[in-house]
């Protein structure tokens, strides 16, 4: 429907609300919720408090949370105190957040960081070792003068082994890198910062632009630099 | 604006409110229970289920039960329920079915 109204759905402090919420836009909870919410964008405020599984592209806590909570990218702000779980995309905290929860990173299923070297490891050893038998066939068939050869085949397939799976993790490492610039590209991404201030408690002093403006690339630095150190 | 709370439109929420001392704006779709002291469910909003409040303006769509202190019922409300108001109005348009009586 008409997501773009202008607004933001706001449950204010003092009030309690207990149930679902689902095809919001943005919600900023200064309130006690208790909900299974769905939504764009997320704030919670300082005074504010959630409670239950949360689903959203962006989330700001400055008050508490408790749950299960999937998001692209989470900003704790130093207020907050989050427990039970959070997958995050990217997560930012300000000094002084509290979280006492389980962390996971990348939590939806298209980028099994884990799975592709498995999978491609044992394929590329019984290529390896099928090619050797091949080339065992072919010895008996030729002379001596060939088996330095195999070796070096023998060494070949090992390197080849050996960069598939090095291949394979700076592609995963590539894969976390790429995720957070993608993110910044995207023009509903709410790092847009002026945004993100905005959808923070108002009576918190929003720090001075240049700022902010750092942020999205010092952690891009920080992902760049643990792949590197990964790969 | 942030001392409202405020079902926007086009959000859909099921449960139960307590809005505490501030205003309960919904545009959206409400079902459930709202317990506040003073709501507004504005030309876009659909509310069904039941409704608690000193002051009540309705503008939208209204299903189920309302027990207020003061109604009113604005030109473009459309209500269907049981309707419990110590002081009534309702405007030229509006369309009100079901039973009305006093709340004390």
């Amino acid at each position: 429907m008409d997501k773009a109204s202008g607004g933001k759905a706001i449950i204010a402090a003092g009030a309690h609300f207990k149930g679902k919420i689902k095809h919001t836009h943005a919600i900023e909870i200064n309130g006690s919720v208790e909900a299974d919410l769905e939504s764009e964008k997320v704030t919670i405020g300082k005074e504010g408090n959630f409670v239950g599984a949360i689903n959203a592209d962006l989330v700001v806590i400055s008050g508490h949370y408790d749950g299960s909570m999937n998001a692209g990218s989470i900003w704790a702000t130093a207020t907050a105190h989050i427990s039970g779980k959070i997958q995050y995309k990217t997560l930012q905290m300000d000094r002084g957040a509290a979280l006492n929860c389980r962390v996971v990173h990348n939590w939806k299923p298209e980028t099994p960081a884990t799975k592709t070297p498995t999978a491609k490891t044992p394929a590329a050893k019984t290529s390896a070792t099928k090619k050797s038998a091949k080339e065992d066939a072919q010895d008996k068939a030729t002379d001596a003068a060939n088996r330095p050869d195999d070796d070096d085949k023998a060494n070949d397939a090992g390197t080849v082994n050996h960069t598939e799976t090095m291949a394979a993790s700076t592609d995963e490492g590539a894969v976390q890198a790429a995720s957070t610039p993608k993110h910044n590209d995207d023009t509903s991404f709410p790092f847009k910062q002026d945004e993100t201030v905005k959808m923070m408690a108002p009576d918190t002093e929003s720090p001075p632009a240049a700022e902010q403006q750092d942020k999205p690339a010092r952690r891009f630095g920080i992902f760049g630099f643990a792949s590197k150190s990964a790969g | 604006m942030d001392d409202v709370t405020h079902i926007v439109n086009g959000m859909d929420i099921e449960g139960v409110l307590a809005g505490g001392e501030f205003p309960v704006v919904v545009d959206g779709q409400f079902s459930g229970e709202i317990h506040a002291n003073h709501v507004t469910l504005s030309e876009h909003g659909l509310f069904s289920g039941k409704l608690f409040a000193k002051h009540v303006e309705i503008g939208g769509r209204f299903d189920g039960e309302l027990v207020c202190e003061a109604l009113n019922v604005t030109a473009t409300g459309k209500i269907d329920g049981k309707v419990k108001a110590d002081t009534l109005s309702i405007d030229l348009g509006a369309e009100v079915m079901g039973s009305i009586s006093r709340a004390t």
